[in-house]
């Protein structure tokens, strides 16, 4: 066990060496993510030019809450596993972490979380700025945020599984780049980057409410804007550690498949 | 000028057919873009659908249509014409292949901004113009229109590859930055929607600070037939002067990589 | 030392008092060293070339020696025009490389071992195609240039082939033939046969000779193997530390190196190592054959008491190795690792 936490804290201590030396490419990395912000100005102007300055109860400031949020969750949920992986696979160079005595996703994961720490301080540098910027309000409730953490940690979880999935299509396909965009687009529409949920039409929010996306992007910004329950975030938590446990056995089950055509064609 | 259009001839023809090696992309790629339109319509039609509203930043829904096809085409423009080559800036120097570009009796910026193509995201173009023409079909457009138009989309496009460029060639000081051009796609994501859609003081911005007003919306304008002269003739005035100061920074930056003294 | 050829005029490459620095960062390892490295970085100017003088002929072949971090990419750098000197003059073919003129880099090429310019998915004849739009070369001269090629470096079959699917050999004969296509007057060759196998060696000599011959090139040659230069230079540049250490020919490099050499023996009685130490030093013995090294003056003497003393059935004196006549030349600092690979920015 010691041996382990030995083995963690090196790889973790030298991913965080890799991504300090990327801090420009990360904060460019976050700038770039803007359709939130984009959404938030142009609903809050429609607010501002509608009647009784609201739409469905959301007024100006309202819509900068909400939005702002659901900013901050897609930076802490931000996964590029599926692209390193493309990369890998086509390359080759995955030959060589089949060497070692350890699965190959734990040197992502380690990355990944190494990265969010180096995001976390120009990310709450940024939140500040633009909360005082559009005169948004977050909630007041103290539960509202470790619930929203708890939901987006569980929410990187299963969308780095299935990311790690969908780079692993890579033994199979050249186009697993567009099938990943595919699926970013869908996140991001179910989430409700492009308005909060209630807002679609009935058709798409039943079919949202089967995906995972609404519980991991939609509703911690809820909660942060303080238009969410503790009971929903609950229901909420449920739903993804569902999604959690079948998108871990289908990481799995594609990953070994995977393994077995690589290892045929020759690594 | 005729070798030029000649070297043009060529690398086309070599990327097409290195392309065309990998055909399994393909079918990948026309889904990404009907991915791609389709959520971005989607957008438009939750701020339309609302209950009671009809107009966005005093725009109908066919004329922000108009925006969301100009939008569509350019982010074709940049995935065929422009990224593939952008995105080898940043590579050629890391790997020290820009050595090779500079050694060829070509102008360096030409060859680097017309070396590639790819040729899979052309459905994007055709998407984008397919969107312009049915939102101008139910608009009245004139000839007068539609040519300035034309035009003011041509400066738009120079405008869009100046800034690429610019952000690409500070791949020669931030050797490991290969996501510099990713600062445009962020900003441009509110070339979606007309400039009148976003609060005053952010119309602004995007008319004065980045000229992103300049690439969708002013174009839309000429075919909705509310252009104002000001606008119109700054879009190309933009354009010469970007293309000038990216053409230094180009230069400069060559110069610095071979340390060319001052 | 450093020859200053009669006729500098009509010098092909002319270089006077090179000089070329470079500002290099330091980051220590570690956790403590990343959070350092992330508020302010450390650096320092590492003078790769200082004040290096040559004048080379046209035609002239000249091998470029030195170990690893020397300097010798640097110099080729500054002599194909991708790195301006910090300091000193350079004129290649007339020009000067650091202006990039177009009529110059028509005259050039460089080709750097590790690095390669054909198209990865296209058949290395497309690359041949696109280069020859480039340079704007004749059809005529094209074919013939092509056809010469061809047979030199028996590229038959392999010009249809795409790049990716080559073995590395044959990737290196594609590298050479369309660095080559447009009849460079000046070839600057940066390890042009690093990784090959021995035969594929030879045929990237053969080729480089047949075209110096053809066309009357210049040619500056890198290399870390000793049998690219004694096959294809008569003349030896050795730079170590940014500087010209030796200048002249082969044979004289031999001479001023290792002061000894090589006598070989076939015995017809076996003598141990120690009977043989009393007439030389390095002493090798394996069965009915030895080895052993004796200073040069004493040749003639030591020859002669061998053969009466002992029972030799053959005997020859040949000069030592390249090898150790560099390892001598560069005494203590043979097998030192060389600079470590970073990525400088100049000044």
């Amino acid at each position: 066990m010691r041996a382990l936490a030995f083995k963690a804290r090196v790889l973790f201590a030298t991913r965080f060496a890799e991504m300090a030396e990327y801090r420009a490419e990360v904060v460019i990395w976050m700038l770039s993510g803007t359709l939130s912000l984009v959404m938030m100005l142009v609903w809050m102007a429609q607010a501002a030019a509608a009647p009784g300055g609201q739409i469905r109860g959301y007024s100006a400031p309202e819509f900068a809450t909400y939005f702002l949020s659901t900013w901050l969750v897609s930076q802490l949920l931000v996964v590029w596993v599926s692209h390193e992986l493309d990369f890998q696979i086509r390359q080759g160079t995955l030959s060589p972490q089949l060497l070692r005595p350890v699965d190959p996703m734990w040197l992502h994961v380690a990355s990944h979380v190494a990265e969010r720490l180096v995001r976390i301080v120009p990310l709450l540098v940024m939140v500040g700025v633009f909360t005082w910027l559009s005169g948004a309000s977050f909630t007041r409730e103290w539960w509202a945020y470790p619930a929203a953490l708890g939901l987006a940690a569980l929410g990187f979880s299963v969308r780095f599984l299935y990311e790690y999935a969908i780079g692993l299509l890579a033994f199979w396909t050249e186009s697993s780049a567009s099938f990943q965009e595919v699926v970013w687009l869908v996140y991001a529409a179910l989430g409700g980057m492009f308005a909060p949920l209630a807002f679609y039409p009935e058709w798409v929010q039943r079919v949202a409410v089967w995906t995972p996306f609404p519980y991991m992007l939609g509703l911690p910004a809820q909660l942060l804007a303080g238009k969410a329950t503790l009971a929903q975030a609950g229901r909420g938590a449920l739903v993804l550690l569902v999604w959690l446990a079948v998108f871990w056995v289908v990481r799995l089950i594609v990953w070994r498949v995977g393994l077995r055509k690589y290892g045929a064609v020759g690594a | 000028m005729k070798r030029y259009l000649r070297l043009v001839r060529i690398f086309v023809g070599a990327t097409l057919s290195a392309q065309l090696e990998y055909r399994a992309n393909f079918l990948g790629a026309v889904l990404a873009s009907l991915g791609e339109v389709g959520v971005t319509l989607l957008g438009l039609s939750i701020l339309f659908g609302q209950p009671g509203v009809t107009q966005v930043g005093g725009w109908s829904f066919r004329e922000a249509l108009l925006v969301t096809g100009f939008f569509m085409l350019t982010e074709g423009v940049i995935s065929v014409f422009i990224q593939p080559n952008m995105s080898k800036i940043a590579e050629a120097v890391r790997t020290g292949n820009m050595d090779f570009t500079l050694l060829k009796p070509i102008d360096a910026q030409f060859n680097v901004s017309t070396r590639n193509l790819n040729v899979l995201r052309f459905p994007d173009l055709l998407i984008g113009l397919g969107l312009i023409g049915y939102a101008a079909s139910g608009l009245d457009v004139t000839p007068g229109g539609a040519l300035a138009a034309a035009m003011l989309y041509g400066s738009a496009v120079v405008i869009v590859y100046c800034i690429y460029l610019g952000l690409s060639t500070t791949a020669f000081w931030f050797v490991k930055t290969q996501n510099v051009t990713e600062l445009f796609s962020g900003v441009f994501g509110a070339a979606r929607f007309p400039v009148a859609a976003f609060p005053v003081p952010v119309r602004f911005v995007l008319t004065f600070v980045l000229p992103v007003a300049f690439i969708t919306t002013v174009p839309a304008q000429a075919l909705t037939g509310a252009l104002g002269g000001g606008l119109a003739l700054a879009s190309p005035l933009i354009a010469a002067a970007l293309f000038l100061g990216t053409r230094w920074f180009w230069r400069y930056a060559v110069a610095s990589y071979t340390s060319a003294s001052s | 030392m450093t020859g200053d050829r009669g006729g500098a005029g009509d010098a092909a490459v002319r270089v006077r008092d090179l000089r070329k620095g470079y500002v290099v960062h330091e980051k220590e390892p570690g956790f403590l060293g990343s959070l350092r490295s992330f508020v302010s970085r450390r650096s320092r100017v590492v003078e790769a070339v200082r004040g290096v003088s040559f004048d080379l002929a046209p035609g002239e072949v000249v091998g470029f020696l030195g170990p690893n971090g020397a300097g010798k990419t640097t110099t080729l750098k500054m002599l194909s025009g991708l790195l301006h000197p910090s300091g000193g003059e350079v004129r290649v073919a007339g020009f000067e490389p650091g202006r990039r003129e177009n009529a110059f880099l028509r005259q050039i090429t460089l080709v750097m071992g590790q690095k390669q310019q054909l198209i990865w998915d296209l058949p290395a004849l497309d690359s041949f195609l696109v280069n020859q739009a480039i340079y704007e070369i004749p059809d005529a001269q094209f074919r013939a240039t092509m056809a010469e090629f061809t047979e030199v470096l028996g590229l038959e079959g392999i010009l249809k082939k795409q790049v990716r699917k080559l073995s590395l050999g044959e990737r290196m004969k594609c590298e050479l033939a369309t660095a080559l296509l447009h009849r460079p007057k000046v070839l600057f060759l940066d390890e042009p046969t690093i990784g090959l196998d021995v035969n594929m060696q030879e045929s990237v000599r053969a080729f480089v000779q047949d075209y110096n011959a053809r066309y009357g090139a210049t040619v500056m040659l890198t290399s870390h193997y000793m049998a690219d230069v004694t096959a294809l230079a008569r003349r030896i540049l050795v730079i170590d530390r940014g500087e010209v250490v030796f200048d002249g020919d082969l044979a004289r490099l031999a001479e001023q190196g290792g002061g000894g050499k090589t006598v070989r023996l076939q015995l017809r009685r076996p003598a141990t190592a120690d009977e043989l130490g009393r007439f030389g030093s390095e002493v090798r013995v394996d069965g009915l054959s030895a080895e052993l090294t004796v200073p040069r003056a004493l040749v003639s003497e030591r020859a002669a008491a061998l053969l009466a003393e002992l029972d030799v059935a053959d005997l020859t004196v040949e000069d030592p190795s390249i090898e150790s006549v560099m390892a001598s030349l560069f005494g203590a600092r043979a097998g030192q690792a060389g600079q470590p690979e970073r990525t400088p920015e100049p000044v």
